[in-house]
């Protein structure tokens, strides 16, 4: 049987699937074998991938259980994980994604999300790497419960020490400017943003996807449909790839839902399929927001809408009703925004949510 | 109080120099560049001139002089322009505008010099003007002299650094003007050789096929399948249809000039994310390069120049599918991936190509066109998921898509919802597609079997259903939705790692779920198998057997088996064999 195992070949072939679904779905089988034949590389290997299409193309909390079990994998062989090409670098890295997505689950109590950030700080003082990432972790955890906070663990990161599992510097700056448009000082974001639209900072696969939202959205929160609009439109070309998008497909929904019900209703048809199952509550959050500007918005009561049967208010003669929608969205929308800020013991989203009240 | 910063020039100059571009070879684009420019002025000077060149000559391995007979520089010139990095000739406005037809802009091309050469000596003479020789060092420092025997035009000597000697050869300079400098519109010769090193055709909308074809091959060593010709407003140049398939993450090592000057070989930031069939050899205008010259400014003119690539290999391709299906379908066949992005990224190139594109299906491969005669079909997502179920589909004729390939569920919803096709994707809660219900009898026959089967998987968060399907030699089906296979994942890490740095968190997400969702494992009652365990009064061996059963039609539809199942499948074995020993009678077996 440990004979017949070829990772390779298995890698090969899922190299060729889609990002997301798909590639998880084969991803899950090449674990199980892997973890028959005893392949303590792909057995590591192919979790890494995994968590990785996770957080960057699917779900972002689905990647926690898998960097449980790479990290009780990786702790059982140690000695010889630290071999393989998975060093502390990568064990860091996994630790990284699967952190990380506490701050989108508000069902995770703070005193657990501290404790996970604190073992975090552990690992990388054992390892003596990763500083940069601990304080980037740090601005996450505070950037939707204290602004002020969340600009100091910034200010910190920008010190620390850049080391081999130091973030992706466009996403880096792309935090950077996003946060100064929070704080409303359009200068300095402008400043953190300009140089990747030089390409003097290289872009990763969502640089511009990312940047586009930031603007899109500081524009839809100021009122300013003018501005928002060529961000909308640039976002919806290239920010509408898999599940991982959902966030920038809310950002555009919510831009047409304010400018063209049309759009926003072929949109929303489109990736509502999206949400079903989605454990990342922000993502979810973002979504129904923008549905319920949407509906809130729509130019006619009665709406004829082609909706997955699993939507909760699926009517099979696809004609539904607009206010019922809108209020239905606000409402969940409304719900996690509440165990957001009550876990984060602050009040993020209901500020958020009033922004889009119009 | 106010204070300069101290500036280590000598250390600038090697930064930028040595640092700012990713090889020594374009030491020569940005000659090239700059006497482009140089005969670019003149010519604006002198409307009717037109006899701009240069020419490069040669001591092998030694020294070289690139010399252009465009505009020279005066004194005042040489200090504003060759001495104060960042300032560039070409960057002085016109009417408020940089001017169009000039290449460089950053003023420290000049620097890339240094690279191969400790010194750069700059034998310059501007029209009716005084010649000066001005000998920059890489400390920082340069010199300025008169030179009297100076031709018009500008001459830049370089002598080779230990370990440059190779960029002196007539072979390196030959092969770095044509992939540097191809396109240029200024004629390269080498010293004492009168071919021109740099001849391509000025418009390739006007050359024919198979010499466009002929060009590709010469440029890039292929016979390609096709060559489509580009000519829009920021883009000209020829897209070669590459001959073997290949996959988005391969870099196809285009030609990407800007103003003829080669600026990339990455296609990543001008061509759309489908292009990777294509290897490109264009030229492109109006775009702004970044301070390297390596790729371009993200602006509107570089998202407007991509829309009039991808609007012009799409133009293009609908021409073929009027006047030539056949090459159409040869270039579908040998790049389905990448057609089938295309036709994500447009609706048009949708309509014109589904009825090409085949799709992996229970009936085999079938295009986008036959999926438009189906009466049903069904489809999944995820390769594993279509081979476990694809047995159950063929075995009732109904058919199974797989969309679990790139832009195949993409595709496939668009396919049903533009033509109104009923195609469905299928969902663990919508069996009931391939899956009887039983008959009234049978369930009454199997309520102690099912009675068992609910008891005996409750631990696996698991129900039994009884079902009638085909094939009837498959005695369970083991359905799972993406919300249980994720709860499953985290309780089978917590039976494994309690204490782990991420325990509490997912014990949380666990707690959070208010109603566990069951999956489900179908009992199929045309199984001979199922029909007598129905039979069968003994619950605690209908219990053993269904949950064999249940650990058999997990690692049939190659689910992950959690801790416990694999013991459970052991310990239920041997019930069995003790079983049929006789041994379990006193076991309640």
């Amino acid at each position: 049987m440990k004979n017949r195992f070829n990772g390779r070949a298995i890698q090969n072939v899922i190299e060729r699937l889609p990002d997301g679904a798909s590639k998880m779905a084969a991803l899950l089988d090449a674990i199980q074998q892997a973890d028959e034949a005893g392949e303590l590389y792909w057995r590591l290997h192919f979790r890494y991938t995994y968590i990785y299409q996770a957080t960057f193309h699917d779900d972002a909390p689905k990647a926690m259980p898998m960097a449980a079990e790479f990290s009780s994998i990786y702790d059982g062989h140690f000695e010889e994980a630290q071999r393989t090409v998975f060093g502390p670098q990568a064990y860091l890295y996994v630790m990284e994604m699967g952190i990380e997505p506490a701050v989108r689950l508000p069902q995770i109590p703070l005193e657990q999300y501290e404790a996970m950030l604190a073992k975090f700080r552990d690992l990388t003082r054992r390892f003596g790497l990763g500083e940069q990432v601990y304080w980037w972790e740090m601005f996450f955890r505070w950037q939707y419960a204290d602004i002020q906070q969340a600009k100091k663990c910034l200010e910190t990161a920008w010190r620390a020490p850049k080391d081999k599992v130091s973030d992706c510097v466009a996403c880096e700056h792309t935090r950077a400017a996003e946060l100064y448009l929070a704080l409303g000082d359009r200068e300095t974001a402008d400043r953190y943003a300009k140089p990747l639209l030089e390409r003097r900072i290289s872009p990763c696969g969502s640089t511009f996807q990312q940047l586009n939202q930031i603007y899109l959205d500081d524009a839809l929160d100021r009122g300013r449909l003018d501005e928002a609009i060529p961000y909308a439109q640039k976002l919806q070309k290239i920010g509408e790839r898999d599940r991982g998008d959902l966030s920038y497909i809310s950002s555009v929904l919510r831009c047409w839902g304010l400018a063209d019900t049309k759009q926003a209703l072929a949109l929303f048809s489109r990736r509502l399929e999206w949400t079903f199952g989605m454990w990342d509550q922000k993502w979810l959050y973002d979504f129904y927001k923008a549905a319920w500007v949407c509906f809130r918005e729509a130019d006619r009561k009665q709406l004829k809408l082609r909706l997955p049967e699993k939507f909760p208010l699926y009517r099979a003669d696809g004609v539904y009703d607009a206010p019922e929608l809108a209020v239905w969205f606000y409402q969940q929308a409304k719900n996690i925004g509440e165990r957001f800020d009550q876990r984060n013991r602050a009040r993020y989203f209901a500020d958020n949510l009033a922004k889009a009240m119009g | 109080m106010d204070f300069r910063f101290q500036v280590n020039l000598g250390g600038i100059l090697d930064v930028l120099s040595n640092h700012l571009y990713k090889s020594p070879d374009v030491f020569l684009r940005e000659l090239l560049q700059n006497g482009v420019d140089a005969i670019t002025l003149r010519q604006k000077q002198s409307p009717r001139w037109t006899g701009g060149k240069i020419t490069i000559s040669l001591e092998p391995g030694r020294r070289m002089r690139f010399q252009d007979n465009g505009a020279g520089l005066d004194e005042e010139g040489i200090h504003r322009f060759l001495a104060v990095i960042g300032q560039s000739s070409k960057t002085e406005l016109v009417n408020g505008r940089i001017p169009e037809d000039f290449i460089g802009r950053f003023g420290i091309g000049l620097l890339a010099c240094f690279m191969v050469s400790d010194t750069i000596e700059v034998h310059t003479r501007p029209a009716g003007g005084a010649g000066h020789v001005w000998t920059g060092r890489a400390d920082g420092t340069y010199t300025l002299e008169p030179l009297e025997d100076c031709p018009e035009g500008t001459g830049v000597l370089l002598t080779a650094k230990p370990g440059a000697e190779d960029y002196f050869q007539a072979g390196a300079v030959r092969e770095l003007v044509q992939y540097y400098g191809l396109a240029l519109p200024v004629p390269v010769y080498l010293s004492g050789d009168p071919e021109r090193l740099n001849a391509i055709p000025e418009n390739f909308s006007e050359v024919s096929r198979s010499q466009l074809l002929a060009f590709g091959e010469w440029l890039f060593g292929d016979e390609f399948l096709d060559a489509i010709p580009i000519q829009t407003p920021h883009v000209s140049g020829v897209a070669y249809v590459l001959p073997y398939r290949t996959g988005a993450s391969v870099k196809n090592g285009h030609r990407i000039y800007l103003k003829q000057m080669l600026l990339t070989e990455q296609g990543d930031t001008l061509l759309p994310p489908w292009a990777f069939f294509l290897r490109c050899f264009l030229n492109t205008q109006g775009l702004r390069p970044t301070a390297s010259r390596e790729d371009f400014y993200e602006d509107q003119e570089l998202d407007l120049a991509r829309e009039e690539f991808a609007q012009a290999i799409g133009i293009y391709l609908a021409e073929l599918s009027r006047n030539d299906p056949e090459r159409l379908q040869q270039i579908v066949n040998v790049h389905a991936e990448a057609i089938k992005a295309m036709a994500i990224w447009d609706e048009d190139l949708f309509r014109l190509f589904i009825d090409y594109l085949p799709f992996e299906t229970s009936e085999g491969a079938m295009t986008g066109g036959a999926l438009k005669k189906v009466k049903f079909g069904a489809w999944v997502h995820s390769v594993p998921k279509f081979k476990q179920l694809r047995p159950v589909f063929m075995a009732q004729g109904k058919l199974l898509i797989c969309t679990g390939y790139a832009s195949d569920e993409e595709l496939i919803a668009k396919l049903a919802h533009i033509y109104s096709l009923p195609l469905e994707p299928l969902r663990e809660d919508q069996m009931d597609l391939v899956l009887d219900m039983p008959s009234a009898s049978g369930e009454e026959t199997a309520f102690r079997l099912l009675q068992a089967a609910d008891h005996g998987l409750r631990e696996f968060d698991c129900r039994a259903e009884l079902r009638r399907f085909l094939p009837a030699d498959l005695p369970a089906l083991y359905v799972i939705s993406d919300d249980v296979q994720f709860l499953r994942q985290i309780q089978t890490i917590q039976d494994s790692n309690r204490g782990g740095i991420f325990s509490g968190a997912l014990t949380s997400l666990l707690d959070s779920v208010d109603a566990r969702p069951l999956s489900t494992l179908y009992l199929n009652q045309n199984s001979p198998l199922i029909r007598q365990l129905a039979e069968n009064p003994n619950q605690t061996l209908l219990q053993s057997i269904v949950r064999v059963l249940y650990v058999q039609a997990l690692m049939a539809g190659g689910h992950p088996l959690r801790g416990g199942e694999m013991k459970v499948l052991n310990q239920e074995l041997l019930r069995l064999v003790e079983f049929a020993g006789g041994a379990g009678k006193g076991d309640g077996l």
